[in-house]
């Protein structure tokens, strides 16, 4: 009775959203341990947590995502706030995933291994696609990694994980000003990179 | 791209306008860069990313409950026998500031009390002996400073984290000083300040006797129950011949102390009126006499200022009580020489005769075990 209950609440939320106006009920499964609401949590924003962690060049995207939402459940009894701030401090423990991660292998040259995408894509099309997709992939990431590290996070908590500006102030403990100097920046350089040819567009 | 977006460019700065049409798709400025944008956003997959392992596990099973709560200390657990847990919670948290606290509370009572202006313009035994007495609001917190103290007597921040031995030495100051004085009246027993100060509160870690770690259990008992059975209570092979013996000569000693005060006064009551003669005569003189008017005015200024050096050399107050106590604490005071005899009493402190209020109980009950020893 009570997992029929659970499932029904399950489905009202997938309805709108894990991270919508019923998240609080989410949450609070979530934070009495409730698998359901974990797993909403967990595929409502790891889609955007993986793009990041690819867009940052992680050695192991999808593993940084699986040791991301560890970290976030076992902690997310302490956890207070919207949507909003969930996202946004999920995005938080991925980054330092990250950090440390980077401060582990030091400074590494980027590897554009295009085996190793055609491993990871999930969804496969024709061969001639996926090869061209990974090309596609690679050199973008290779271009995201001109930009400096703090453009390039705005960069990506913008575009893939589709952050606001507050938002991305509050997961990098900046001001909304300096997110939006960082932003304008970082695109400035883009642009500079694909006029100049850098982008296999 | 309009000549606005060709100025930007030109001019090499994207607004914020801009950046924004830019990065939510909207793209007016430059078809290659929002070409790129839209090339970065297709790195975040279309479905979630497939768990593993333990996170698998997680999603399917759901967190696990959380852990029980560890079990208190036993030094916590008894506080909470003792039925205030706010003492064993005290002492915890506020065990390095022990001796700050008692301070605190103890200065805060006998400031208004007796006048003093701050714990440091008096000494620390007698503001506290004299804050129980004084004040029985500065009760509580005394004894939570007691319980602080007690926990902290090995130096330790926390009583979980005392050894076993002070554990038992903690639990008894507490456990068998203290809160029996709670459950038998709310009021200060007049044995608790006696009690507590010359066993746990004023003992320094380190300092004199090693009262802190005792051995066991027993030895606890054989420290610290004689004293205080000592000074409040009758030892109980005392015959009553013996006891009123010794009451008649603390009656005639007291008798004679009495007269002697009242002597005194005597003299000074007379030492005034004369003073107060020779100046209600000097008034009635001419301004060439008003000199001696002042003259007459500095003596009885001097003579007054005579009369409290006096006093205070009896180390009395202005009443006959006063003397009368102040006297007992003399004989007290020689009385409880005895007791430094003794190989557990090394605090001089404890014995001094100034501490003690006139109205105080524990004043009988101590000349009376006095009179014990003598």
């Amino acid at each position: 009775m009570a997992e029929e209950t659970h499932m029904s609440a399950a489905t009202q939320v997938v309805g709108s959203g894990a991270l919508g106006p019923a998240f609080d009920s989410v949450l609070t499964a979530a934070q009495a341990g409730a698998p359901w609401a974990l797993r909403l949590l967990y595929e409502e924003v790891s889609p955007a947590v993986c793009g990041y962690a690819r867009g940052q060049g992680a050695d192991d995207p999808e593993g940084l995502v699986n040791e991301t939402f560890m970290r976030a459940f076992r902690r997310i009894g302490d956890f207070a706030g919207g949507p909003a701030q969930f996202r946004s401090w999920v995005f938080t423990i991925a980054r330092n995933l990250l950090i440390d991660e980077r401060r582990r292998h030091s400074r590494r040259v980027i590897e554009t291994s295009v085996e190793q995408h055609l491993e990871d894509r999930e969804t496969v099309a024709s061969a001639e696609e996926t090869a061209m997709e990974a090309v596609s992939e690679a050199a973008v990431i290779a271009l995201l990694h001109r930009l400096p590290a703090d453009q390039r996070d705005v960069l990506l908590m913008r575009l893939v994980g589709d952050l606001t500006v507050a938002q991305i102030a509050e997961a990098l403990g900046r001001s909304v000003g300096a997110v939006k100097a960082l932003q304008r920046r970082g695109l400035r350089r883009l642009q500079a990179a694909v006029a100049k040819g850098g982008a296999p567009l | 791209m309009s000549p606005l977006d060709v100025l930007r460019l030109v001019k090499g700065r994207l607004d914020d306008p801009t950046a924004e049409a830019l990065i939510m798709g909207h793209a007016v400025a430059d078809q290659q860069l929002a070409a790129l944008l839209a090339q970065v956003r297709a790195l975040k997959p279309a479905a979630a990313v497939v768990p593993r392992d333990e996170l698998s596990m997680l999603l399917r099973d759901g967190l696990a409950a959380p852990a029980p709560a560890p079990a208190r200390p036993a030094a916590t657990r008894h506080h909470a026998d003792v039925r205030y847990p706010w003492v064993s919670r005290l002492a915890v948290v506020a065990a390095p500031h022990a001796k700050k606290l008692l301070l605190a509370a103890t200065a805060r009572a006998a400031a208004p009390a007796r006048r003093l202006g701050a714990a440091g313009a008096v000494r620390y035994r007698w503001v506290s002996r004299l804050a129980v007495v004084a004040a029985p609001q500065a009760m509580k917190l005394l004894l939570a400073a007691t319980a602080v103290a007690a926990a902290t007597a090995g130096g330790l921040a926390a009583a979980g984290a005392l050894p076993e031995s002070i554990q038992d030495w903690a639990t008894h100051v507490v456990g068998r000083v203290i809160a029996p004085l709670f459950d038998a009246d709310e009021e200060p027993a007049p044995l608790t300040m006696r009690a507590i100060g010359s066993h746990a509160l004023e003992k320094e870690p380190g300092g004199g006797r090693d009262a802190t770690t005792p051995s066991s259990d027993s030895d606890i008992d054989e420290e610290h129950r004689p004293r205080i059975k000592d000074r409040f209570q009758r030892e109980p092979d005392d015959s009553d011949a013996d006891r009123q013996h010794r009451r008649r000569d603390d009656d005639a000693d007291r008798d004679r102390d009495d007269d002697d005060a009242q002597g005194d006064r005597d003299d000074d009551d007379a030492e005034r009126d004369r003073d107060d003669d020779d100046a209600e005569g000097d008034r009635d003189d001419d301004d060439a006499e008003r000199d001696r008017d002042d003259d007459a005015e500095r003596d009885r200024d001097d003579d007054e200022e005579e009369r409290h050096r006096d006093g205070d050399d009896r180390d009395g107050g202005d009443d006959d009580s006063d003397d009368r106590d102040e006297s007992d604490d003399d004989r007290s005071s020689d009385r409880e020489e005895p007791e430094h005899e003794e190989p557990e009493v090394e605090e001089p402190e404890v014995e001094e005769p100034d501490v003690d209020e006139p109205d105080e109980p524990d004043v009988e009950g101590a000349d009376e075990s006095d009179h014990d020893t003598d």
